[in-house]
């Protein structure tokens, strides 16, 4: 192993004199339509590269316009076990001997196929105890080949901090940040892995994701009413399945579909590289275009094809858990960039946006009927039509059913007589979120690869005041009727099972 | 009026170290250089310090030293009050209406939070209320009003936040750990609803009212305005605020220690009906400056705070299979630390995974870390190093935190060196000692792995 020494440039004074990049700033939407660069690699790749900050680090996000939305019934899931597996390394990295472990590698995803097969088709055959030990016996082989995490040894000891993914409905995207003298090793790691990734240890991080789901949904109360909530909420559009996966078909995931998944899907043309730090933006560009421009162009996926239904009728739940009990509404609405999801952008704001929005004045300060209100306009993800969701904790002795009493009556009030004052403050609080967004470049990466990604341009992300502004108090009273009815909410309330004596 | 020149922190350009310098080789103490962040006492006591920030925004902090660290089992919980009854509140000038319609009015971010160490009021706006902001939280300090309807408001709120944070097995699991640990006070203060629903507007004042202080406050200020347009503000807005003494929290090591050690052999066992149990071991840690917490935190890098190469993680999740949350914590503060490691895990897989946290602590207690190991966390801890001032507000909180610790002024320029400095020997040392006293086993899960626990100890059921 090749001893080097990081150079760890820190902060300069003088540094931050010369080139703090955003001197001059007023106008966050301005400034990044000046100093943002974007660029397209042959292969279709996008690039955004911003140069800024005082100290010598850059902030890398690679993401893809495919999330747990692109599955279908079978793949459930996938997206993010694919996002789990991209860690696992490449023909060359993160192996001892690939030609000692392809072999091993191979037959254990035959074994392991086969075992999941019979497991949901047969699960009496009597060749399954043999194809388990075997599937044990070849990931004890293949363990004596493989160097585990391989990125993440090799970015910690170059000081990268943040190195991760994430998967949402919508999007996959990878992130590191790094001093800025490490950014050809970045894109050479990158550039491989996304080429040539090795799904090795698939079984084994399979039962991790289960682990993770067990975490964040199977033992949590608000993470299980999530999943109710937009099953019910969603009838068809594939937006109501969970990212994660279902706690029976994780088990399940086939690694052949994980692969097909990952071919289909993180192609050039879905995928977007941004750099934010202090750099040189050419030399990024260049250095960027050699290592991923050699990714095949491939044809872009097949869009999504099932739209949601319109709601005719009040669609509601409960659930009993060992948990304190929660309330969740939402309606049904469109998706960026309509102007109607701008202005329930602003009446989410209004209702909820600090201590002097509507429900949480009315609901947690006046009424104390609640000790938390909050909402979330753009649920589950915003690359197609969407809800608008209130999610609230009431306060004790008060209960769900009272609580979203309490809430109709405040939203009907607050349709009569929103007023002017109230959308100034949605602006000035806008305002006022794009500068401080720029704070850091993690933040402004994300931003930028947001809408760049999800909508095809980043400039949404400099113009969204602009829109905002262009909401009147008459389009906000406009949802009332058109989205805020009755018959096209859906309603989840958790119930304390230790209140009925016992879990139900 | 008494002030601190501008520290003369150290000038320019950067260190660069020996490309291509073995890995055995003995590391001199390099330093490194932080931008300046310019420092003022007011006659009152007031620490004031402050950064330039380029954009146009202005962030104002107030640190007063009162937070749960502080608190005593008769006032668990009460630091959390207080900040609730602030933010709801407000103050004499802006009492709670006013104060949240001003505050969302000019788009700005107003927190009042009781951390572990100190009650933390901050506002962040445009430049171009920078006035609004100094008024504000300089009147939240100095008079808080204290009502009898926010105050109620607050301890209902805090009342139902604790027990929403029973909702989630590892806010349980970590609770109960350190509560057990230090006796539920300061570290281990574990207000119950009960609790903070006692308090009255006399139990808050009082406390405020002796640590709100002069000498136990601390204002940071990252802003685009000059540094004596700030110092002015902050001397015509905080001047009024009382003297009073430096305060400082204790923490009897001693008992301490005599908990965890009575505490080894036992399984203390919270149990919900959830299909995954979280597992938690733990022990008392030095403070701050103790000098062997350099080679503290080289262990725990490897132990299991180091991410994926880690051995709790690589051991556990990359190896196994059994956990996608697993990790080591090593917190040192002020007058005391704390050291934690956990993982969540199926109910039928805790056995073998509470074995496995054990079994590591163990080993690395007992042998040398190797070179390899030695080398990477060396390297992933000063190369990082940088990212702990990448915006004007980190770097303006390392310095609030070099001050309420008394930290001596090159505890940051001079880290990486102590860190090159660390021999395996002294790890090894400190970790032996570190972990003596024994471990407070914590596990919250479904009864189904009570025979699993049992081949561990005796359970205790703590709920």
């Amino acid at each position: 192993m090749k001893k080097t020494m990081m150079i760890p440039v820190l902060l300069l004074a003088m540094v931050m004199a010369a080139d703090s990049g955003h001197g001059a700033i007023r106008d966050a939407g301005e400034y990044m339509k000046k100093n943002v660069v974007t660029r397209k690699l042959k292969n279709g790749i996008t690039v955004i590269l911003l140069n800024r900050g005082y100290a010598p680090v850059l902030a890398f996000e690679i993401s893809f316009r495919v999330g747990s939305v692109d599955e279908n019934y079978r793949t459930i899931g996938a997206a993010h076990l694919l996002e789990h597996m991209l860690f696992k390394g490449t023909e060359t990295v993160g192996t001892k001997d690939w030609s000692k472990e392809r072999p091993v590698q191979a037959r254990m995803e035959a074994v392991g196929e086969t075992i999941d097969r019979l497991k949901l088709t047969d699960p009496a055959n009597t060749r399954l105890p043999a194809l388990e030990a075997e599937l044990k016996r070849l990931q004890k082989e293949q363990a004596a080949l493989v160097v585990s995490t391989p990125y993440d040894a090799i970015y910690s000891e170059n000081g990268g901090v943040g190195f991760n993914a994430s998967t949402s409905r919508d999007k996959t995207g990878y992130y590191i940040e790094l001093p800025a003298s490490r950014l050809e090793m970045w894109a050479k790691m990158e550039s491989e892995r996304l080429i040539s990734p090795v799904l090795r240890e698939f079984y084994l991080e399979r039962n991790n994701v289960l682990q993770e789901r067990l975490m964040h949904y199977d033992s949590i109360g608000t993470g299980l009413i999530f999943e109710q909530f937009m099953g019910a909420a969603m009838a068809a559009h594939p937006y109501r399945h969970p990212t994660i996966g279902y706690r029976s078909n994780i088990p399940f995931l086939s690694i052949e579909d994980v692969k097909k998944f990952y071919r289909d899907y993180y192609v050039p043309s879905r995928m977007t590289i941004t750099v934010v730090g202090m750099q040189d933006t050419d030399k990024t560009f260049a250095v960027i275009e050699k290592y991923f421009g050699v990714i095949e162009e491939r044809p872009d996926p097949a869009p999504v094809t099932i739209g949601e239904p319109k709601q005719i009728g009040e669609r509601r739940f409960s659930m009993n858990f060992e948990a304190n009990p929660y309330l969740m509404i939402g309606w049904h609405k469109p998706a960026f960039p309509s102007r109607d999801d701008l202005t329930c952008e602003v009446i989410s704001e209004m209702l909820t946006g600090g201590k002097s929005s509507r429900l949480y004045r009315a609901l947690v300060l006046e009424r104390k009927i609640a000790s938390s209100i909050s909402a979330w306009n753009g649920a589950p993800g915003s690359r197609y039509d969407n809800l608008f969701i209130l999610f609230a904790a009431p306060r004790p002795p008060h209960t769900p059913e009272e609580l979203e009493r309490a809430v109709y009556e405040e939203m009907d009030r607050f349709f009569g007589d929103v007023s002017e004052a109230e959308l100034g403050k949605v602006v000035n609080g806008i305002e006022s979120a794009m500068v401080f967004e720029l704070e850091t470049n993690k933040g402004i990466a994300g931003l930028l690869s947001y809408y760049q990604t999800l909508y095809g341009d980043w400039r949404y992300a400099a113009d969204y005041l602009a829109m905002i502004k262009k909401v009147t108090i008459r389009d906000v009273k406009a949802m009332k009727e058109k989205y805020f009815s009755e018959s096209n909410r859906t309603v989840g309330i958790l119930l304390d099972s230790r209140a009925a004596g016992g879990k139900k | 009026m008494k002030r601190l020149v501008t520290m003369a922190v150290l000038i320019s350009l950067a260190l660069f170290w020996d490309a291509g310098r073995p890995a055995s080789a003995q590391f001199s103490p390099d330093a490194i250089k932080l931008p300046p962040v310019e420092k003022a006492v007011l006659t009152n006591g007031i620490r004031l310090f402050y950064i330039r920030d380029e954009l146009p925004q202005v962030t104002v902090i107030a640190s007063i030293g009162f937070g749960k660290l502080y608190e005593k089992k008769e006032n668990a919980g009460i630091s959390d009050v207080i900040a609730k009854a602030i933010s709801l509140g407000g103050s004499k000038n802006y009492p709670g209406n006013t104060l949240h319609e001003k505050v969302d009015s000019m788009g700005g971010r107003l927190s009042v939070a009781s951390s572990w160490e100190g009650t933390v009021i901050s506002l962040k706006v445009l430049e171009r209320f920078k006035g609004e902001a100094f008024d504000i939280v300089a009147d939240l300090v100095a008079s808080p009003a204290f009502d009898q309807r926010s105050l109620d408001t607050a301890k209902g709120l805090v009342a139902d936040s604790i027990r929403r944070k029973y909702d989630d097995p590892a806010e349980i699991a970590f609770d109960r750990v350190r509560d057990i640990i230090f006796g539920g006070e300061g570290y281990g203060s574990s207000p119950t609803p009960e609790k903070v629903g006692s308090y009255t507007i006399e139990d808050v004042r009082s406390v405020w009212g002796k640590y709100c202080t002069g000498r136990n406050t601390m204002i940071g200020i990252s802003s685009s305005l000059g540094f004596y347009e700030v110092e002015r503000l902050c001397r015509e807005r905080f001047s009024s605020i009382a003297p009073g003494d430096d305060m400082a929290y204790g923490a009897d090591r001693e008992n301490i220690i005599a908990r965890v050690k009575a505490s080894r052999g036992k399984i203390y066992f919270y149990p919900k009906d959830i299909p995954q149990s979280t597992v938690i071991v733990g022990t008392v840690a030095p403070g701050i400056s103790y000098g062997g917490g350099y080679a503290l935190e080289i262990m725990n890098y490897v132990l299991g705070g180091g991410s994926f190469n880690s051995r709790l993680m690589m051991e556990i999740r990359v190896k196994r299979g059994l956990a996608y949350a697993v990790q080591s914590i090593l917190k040192l503060r002020h007058k005391t630390g704390v050291f934690l490691a956990f993982a969540q895990v199926e109910n039928r897989t805790l056995g073998e995974v509470l074995g496995l946290l054990n079994e590591n602590i163990d080993r690395i207690s007992h042998e040398k870390i190797s070179g390899a190991e030695m080398e990477w966390a060396r390297k992933a801890i000063t190369n990082s190093f940088v990212f702990q001032f990448d915006t004007p507000m980190n770097l303006l909180s390392n310095y609030l935190f070099i001050a309420y610790n008394n930290l001596a002024p090159d505890y940051f320029t001079g880290y990486i060196g102590r860190i090159n400095g660390v021999r395996d020997e002294d790890i090894l040392a400190e970790t032996a000692k570190l972990f003596k006293p024994g471990l407070v086993t914590v596990v919250v899960g479904n009864e189904s792995v009570l025979p699993d626990l049992k081949k561990f100890g005796e359970v205790v059921i703590i709920k």
